[in-house]
């Protein structure tokens, strides 16, 4: 990079920049604030959902257990 | 931005909170619309494009990775949405009338302002905006938005190599342009 290239990068490095508009700003932030706050709690239901998942798998496999138990018990009886 | 204040924001960002992305927007917004402005050449149209940048950014915040640098990042997202735009309105035309639109407040107002307004800035600019888009958004990532070549050269999604040998044609362009349109004013700031 010569002297030129120097000057050509201070001039742009100098150049002002774009003022927001402040309503539009405001108004964009509380766009993205609110999809946060969906994500928030799409992210909420998503956990309860698997944790209630969870629970009923967990319920099914102690009846399965159970049933399975009744069942070879009623054999044992039986012969 | 320091690296760790950034990673903390990320962090903070991912999980939900909405005071790390204020001040995400606050660091970045003026950066963003500055640059879209200059590529689109048109405000409004930069507006949306900045708009949708950071609604990518908090839409898609929890897949972030740990360790995203947010500057190129949103600089990426920001060119990807102005290369669509481009492609969905073919708005590649020069419109000498738009670069108005780059001042923060449209015209002055004020015979004061008027006398402000620096009339190489204004050559510059319009420099700026006769490049081909390529050029221009290398020259405005490096050479306005401070951004280090190998982050510029991702942002545009070419080899670091390309992006220096696109880089030296723009200087050298925007250099032939700015001597055809200002050579007096040039000449003079260069002594």
């Amino acid at each position: 990079m010569n002297d030129h290239d120097d000057r050509l990068f201070e001039i742009l490095a100098s150049l002002p920049t774009v003022t927001p508009d402040a309503g539009r700003e405001s108004l964009v932030r509380a766009r993205c604030h609110s999809v946060m706050a969906r994500r928030a709690i799409r992210h909420v239901r998503t956990r309860r959902d698997s944790r209630a998942g969870l629970f009923d798998l967990a319920g099914a496999a102690a009846l399965c257990i159970y049933l399975a138990a009744m069942l070879s018990e009623a054999v044992r009886l039986i012969s | 931005m320091e690296r760790e204040l950034e990673v903390e924001l990320v962090s903070r960002l991912r999980a939900g909170d909405t005071t790390a992305f204020d001040h995400i927007f606050a660091t970045f917004n003026q950066r963003i619309l500055s640059f879209l402005t200059r590529m689109a050449r048109n405000r409004s149209v930069a507006e949306d494009l900045a708009e949708e940048t950071w609604l990518r950014l908090v839409s898609g915040g929890d897949a972030l990775r740990a360790d995203t640098r947010l500057g190129p990042w949103l600089f990426t997202v920001a060119r990807n949405l102005y290369v669509s735009y481009c492609r969905s309105r073919s708005r590649e035309e020069a419109y000498t009338a738009d670069l108005i639109l780059l001042w923060p407040a449209g015209l002055p107002q004020s015979p004061y302002q008027v006398a402000a307004m620096n009339e190489f800035e204004e050559h510059v600019e319009a420099a700026i905006a006769s490049l081909p888009p390529i050029y221009r958004e290398a020259l405005l990532l490096v050479g306005v938005e401070q951004l280090l070549p190998a982050d510029a050269a991702k942002v545009c999604g070419i080899s670091p190599e390309s992006f220096r040998q696109r880089l030296s044609r723009a200087r050298a362009m925007m250099s032939r342009s700015l001597a055809n349109h200002t050579h007096k004013e040039w000449s003079r700031e260069r002594s």
